[in-house]
């Protein structure tokens, strides 16, 4: 017994913990955190990961290095970059892609000693001051080819001594605008390295994310014309939201933007697929990521994780499609970890990876930066919500295992509503919260989803523009008590 | 008499100061330096730190008497490696020693980055941030300006000092004491009527709130023996973080009252006779960030610093340092273009590349880059120089071809390695720019490869204060046109020509 416990621990990384580590306050069963050690004595603010096709790990770091992880061992792989965000290495042929502030970077290895000697430019297609807001964030491509990342605006505000360094329009006295060309875009380069602004209306897109039917989605962080954080879906020529970057648009050259309405903008723009309800899930969240690991991370296949920089945490977003867009849910996952997340990937074992960094930006986690991953036992179910979709008449909740009987009472649900606003000024604030009326709950033979409807008379239920947090207090079949019971649905379109 | 390095009494007993290095603290923290034999007691006790990220000594002088018995502390308060040599006077012997350490390759560390050579005179090892080193020796006997210089790569051109071997007595103040305060002082007059906790010496003769022991919430009078050689208005110039004041015979002279940050310098004027005068420099420090400063000038006097260059605040630079390898770095370099790239040469100079336009900016000779701009806190924002700046006749991308007007240029990247290259795509043409340090002086030496090339090619610049050298071609005025037979490799070596350090 005791020599085959040895034996298994051998095959584990060195840089797992062999004493058990202590647990975030929320984690579902079946689930545990693992710190990965990361270089002694470097800064490892982590700003973008990616597994190549033999499990190596690369990290790109706020500090300008890229390190290579392999078998509880840390390599340098590339040095001296300008805030790499972003790191792409390609599955079929180990080619490394960063970006980095002014560019898109390949970093290649030519004589194979296992460090990039070569900084080979791909596109350096945007415009960049030296303002600190000017992120540049990736990195993804899709089945063609293309590459895709998103652009920060500049930060200025009115009475900041250093905002009169750059000429920085704004649009209605945001706070954001732009002080060089494409700031607040969403881009794509092609596989020749053409550089495409693909869509605008980005505040601080600090996620980029692509689906496996190459859809595209980008996490925005709240802040002027931002309601709250939210995942937005990606479509070339679209408008998000943030006016300061149709400077750059075709369409609007030459128009004062500030003679525009914010009614007019309201129009214009599509709005986000899920919001982030500010202070209850995310504050500033990271990239977006796909369990496509067919159940080697649990129950929740093919939900999208995301990591949040601020609060330090890792939820889930489902998306389905109604009346022709994407909206859905999202519900709280793994909550605190030891520092501030930005990036999430999957590893081949199907264990999720956390970059972390709390640098500058503040976090709840403590940790300056770091790494750890999340990892599932590959047997524990926990019984937890796994979605909410819109019905006609009200959501369909599902769940991980089966409910109590006394699930169809209806008090077990308690659902509120409320709108954002849509403006110019930080954030929004919620309205007209409410509580809203459930007239029937109904249990499914299988005991896994319960169907809630809502009283929608006198528009009080069920309405488009409205947010609604769905909580359940409900108890599985064999007494288990809910690892997640709150989300929260973004309901753009009604279903018809 | 002169001296030899064979008198030299060193202890190698390093101390740790600060945590964060805990193998050596455990090591020997509790190694305290000892004194060797016949140097228990000495004449003079100097302490040198350095000024964080900014290569500097934060004492740049200190007078010993002829043969006197010294000892000298090297604290390296800094967030990178430092030593300090003393050397022999001479012209050229600080470059002879920089050149000399540089030229010890990979025994530099073994070697404490000291050369062989006859100009050393007195040395400390070679300090990893945290650590410091004590020495003792016998000063020399001929009285004369002996510089002190660090001579890790690129520090030489900074990191300077002067030791007066003379007549100490001579000297503006002496006999300086101290009396420590503790209390959360608001006001100097707050100190007034409170016992000291403890009196100290300060051998050195220079002001030092560094010294004495404390870091927050305390108050501290150095009083000392103010000798003035020729009667008349003396000024005496004043800044602290937080309050103090200046006092001579009891009367004051200047005030900075009141807890705040460093602020401009203020100004107080007396009149002094010929003689022994009484000064008293009242200070006091709360929290946070603390410094002192007081100059003062009269008549045959220049201005001159009675303090230390001393400790404000807690270390926030991030300097790189450029050892054997050339360093590139892209980062916001103040006074540079967005799309810069940070070159850091081995030998101390530095430069920045234009990745846009494809033109060279400006040099600048000393250690790299503090790149604390774009590490700490948010980030992103410009990084500084750690040296002096150089020009370099930027005049944009500097290759024409005769009697072409096209001339576009496209940047592709660089390749790292001994040298630097930049790759560049010349209306077609592949051209690799390659750069390292001018083989001697303050300047580059670039090496452009154009495979293939047909035809002559020029290069241009501006020539105002550089000397130029090339391997190939004819210079007229500011252009170099190199033949085409000799166009698909050349070389170019620009140095800041003497006279050219204004």
């Amino acid at each position: 017994m005791i020599r085959s416990i040895v034996a298994m621990a051998s095959l584990l990384p060195a840089a797992v913990a062999q004493t058990p580590e202590p647990q975030p306050k929320i984690i579902p069963s079946g689930y545990r955190v693992e710190t990965i050690e990361t270089p002694k004595g470097v800064p490892f603010g982590v700003g973008g990961l990616s597994f190549a096709a033999d499990g190596t790990l690369y990290a790109s770091t706020r500090e300008g290095d890229v390190w290579t992880y392999k078998k509880g061992t840390w390599k340098l792989f590339a040095k001296g970059l300008h805030e790499p965000l972003g790191v792409f290495v390609d599955p079929k042929n180990g080619r490394v892609f960063v970006v980095q502030r002014p560019e898109l970077t390949e970093l290649i290895d030519s004589d194979g000693d296992g460090r990039a000697d070569f900084y080979k430019t791909v596109t350096a297609g945007w415009g960049l001051t030296d303002n600190y807001h000017e992120y540049a964030f990736g990195l993804v491509r899709d089945s063609k080819g293309n590459f895709y990342g998103t652009l920060n605006t500049s930060l200025s505000w009115k009475g900041w001594a250093g905002s009169s360094k750059w000429d920085i329009a704004r649009v209605h006295d945001s706070k954001m605008g732009r002080a060089a060309r494409y700031r607040g875009w969403s881009f794509r380069v092609t596989p020749e390295g053409r550089f495409e602004p693909w869509s605008a209306g980005c505040r601080s897109p600090c996620g980029i994310g692509i689906d496996r039917n190459d859809e595209v989605f980008y996490t925005e962080n709240q802040g002027d014309w931002v309601e709250t954080s939210a995942l937005h879906h990606v479509r070339k020529g679209r408008f998000h939201g943030h006016p300061s970057s149709l400077m750059d648009h075709p369409d609007y050259r030459g128009i004062d933007l500030n003679s525009i309405s914010i009614e007019r903008y309201t129009e214009l723009r599509t709005p986000p697929a899920v919001n982030f309800p500010h202070g209850d899930l995310a504050n500033s969240p990271g990239e977006p990521v796909w369990d496509y690991t067919g159940g080697k991370f649990g129950p929740f296949k093919d939900q999208i994780f995301v990591g949040d920089q601020t609060r330090s945490n890792v939820f889930r977003v489902v998306v389905e499609k109604v009346a022709g867009e994407l909206q859905g849910c999202a519900m709280n996952f793994v909550d605190t970890l030891q520092a501030g997340v930005v990036r999430c990937r999957f590893a081949q074992d199907g264990s999720l990876w956390v970059g972390q960094t709390g640098r500058g930006w503040g976090s709840r986690g403590p940790a300056k930066y770091g790494l750890q991953r999340i990892v599932w036992d590959g047997k524990t179910v926990p019984f937890a919500l796994h979605s909410v979709s819109l019905t006609r008449s009200g959501f369909l909740l599902q769940f991980t295992k089966r409910v109590a009987a006394a699930a169809s009472a209806l008090t077990s649900y308690r659902i509120e509503r409320w709108r954002y606003r849509y403006q110019p000024g930080y954030g929004s604030r919620k309205y007209d919260k409410a509580v809203v009326k459930v007239s029937s709950a109904k249990v499914a033979p299988d005991g896994r989803s319960v169907r809630v409807d809502l009283d929608s008379s006198g528009g009080k239920g069920l309405a488009a523009g409205w947010m609604f947090q769905i909580t359940c207090n409900v108890a599985g079949a064999d007494a288990e008590t809910l690892a997640t019971k709150t989300a929260w649905y973004t309901l753009n379109h009604l279903r018809r | 008499m002169h001296l030899t390095r064979t008198r030299l009494v060193v202890s190698l007993s390093v101390s740790v100061l600060c945590q964060g290095l805990d193998a050596q603290s455990s090591a020997s923290g509790t190694a305290k330096a000892k004194a060797p034999k016949g140097f228990e007691k000495v004449d003079h006790d100097i302490h040198i730190g350095m000024l964080n990220a900014r290569l500097r000594f934060d004492l740049e002088k200190f007078s010993v008497k002829p043969g006197s018995k010294v000892k000298l502390t090297l604290a390296n308060n800094d967030s990178m490696q430092h030593n300090l040599i003393i050397c022999k006077p001479g012209k050229g012997v600080l470059e002879r020693i920089a050149a000399g350490a540089l030229a010890l390759g990979s025994k530099a560390s073994e070697k404490h980055f000291v050369p062989d050579l006859p100009e050393v005179l007195f040395h400390t090892n070679a300090l990893m941030p945290g650590q410091e080193h004590t020495i003792w020796f016998r000063a020399p006997e001929k009285a004369a300006m002996y510089p002190y210089i660090c001579t890790l790569p690129g520090h030489t051109f900074t990191m300077r000092g002067v030791m007066t071997v003379g007549d100490v007595g001579n000297s503006l103040i002496s006999n300086l004491r101290y009396d420590l305060f503790k209390g959360s002082f608001k006001l100097l007059k707050d100190m007034t009527g409170v016992s000291p906790v403890k009196k100290g010496v300060l051998k050195n003769g220079v002001i030092d709130i560094g010294r004495v022991g404390e870091s927050s919430n305390f108050g501290v009078w150095f009083h000392a023996d103010l000798r003035i050689e020729k009667a008349g208005k003396y000024s005496f110039f004043l800044r602290s973080d937080d309050g103090s004041c200046v006092r001579v015979n009891g009367t004051e002279v200047v005030a900075d009252d009141g807890t705040h940050g460093l602020r401009p310098f203020k100004k107080g004027e007396i009149e002094l006779g010929t003689g022994r005068h009484e000064l008293r420099v009242e200070f006091f420090q709360g929290g946070g960030g603390k410094g002192l400063h007081v100059d003062m000038k009269g008549p045959g006097l220049r201005r001159r610093s009675l303090t230390a260059n001393a400790g404000t605040g807690r270390p926030q630079g991030v300097p790189i340092m450029v050892m054997h390898d050339p360093v590139v770095m892209r980062v916001h370099v103040q006074n540079a273009v967005s799309r810069s790239i940070a070159l850091g040469l081995p030998g101390g100079m530095n430069c920045v590349f234009d990745a846009g336009a494809c033109r060279m900016q400006f040099g600048w000779a000393g250690a790299f880059l503090d790149v604390g701009p774009d590490r700490l806190g948010r980030g992103g924002r410009p990084c500084g120089i750690m040296g002096r700046r150089f020009e370099v006749g930027d005049v944009g991308f500097p290759l024409r071809r005769a009697g072409s007007k096209e001339n576009t240029v496209r940047y592709l990247g660089y390749k790292t390695g001994p040298e630097t290259q930049f790759l560049l795509d010349w209306d077609g043409q592949d051209v690799a720019w390659s750069v390292t340090g001018a083989p001697s002086g303050v300047g580059l030496r670039y090496t452009f490869e154009i495979p293939g090339i047909k035809t002559p090619v020029q290069f241009a610049i501006d020539r105002d204060g550089l000397d130029v050298a090339s391997t190939a071609g004819t210079w007229s005025g500011g252009v170099l046109t190199v033949p085409a037979n000799a166009a698909a490799k050349f070389s170019v070596t620009l140095t800041r020509s003497s006279g050219g350090d204004k």
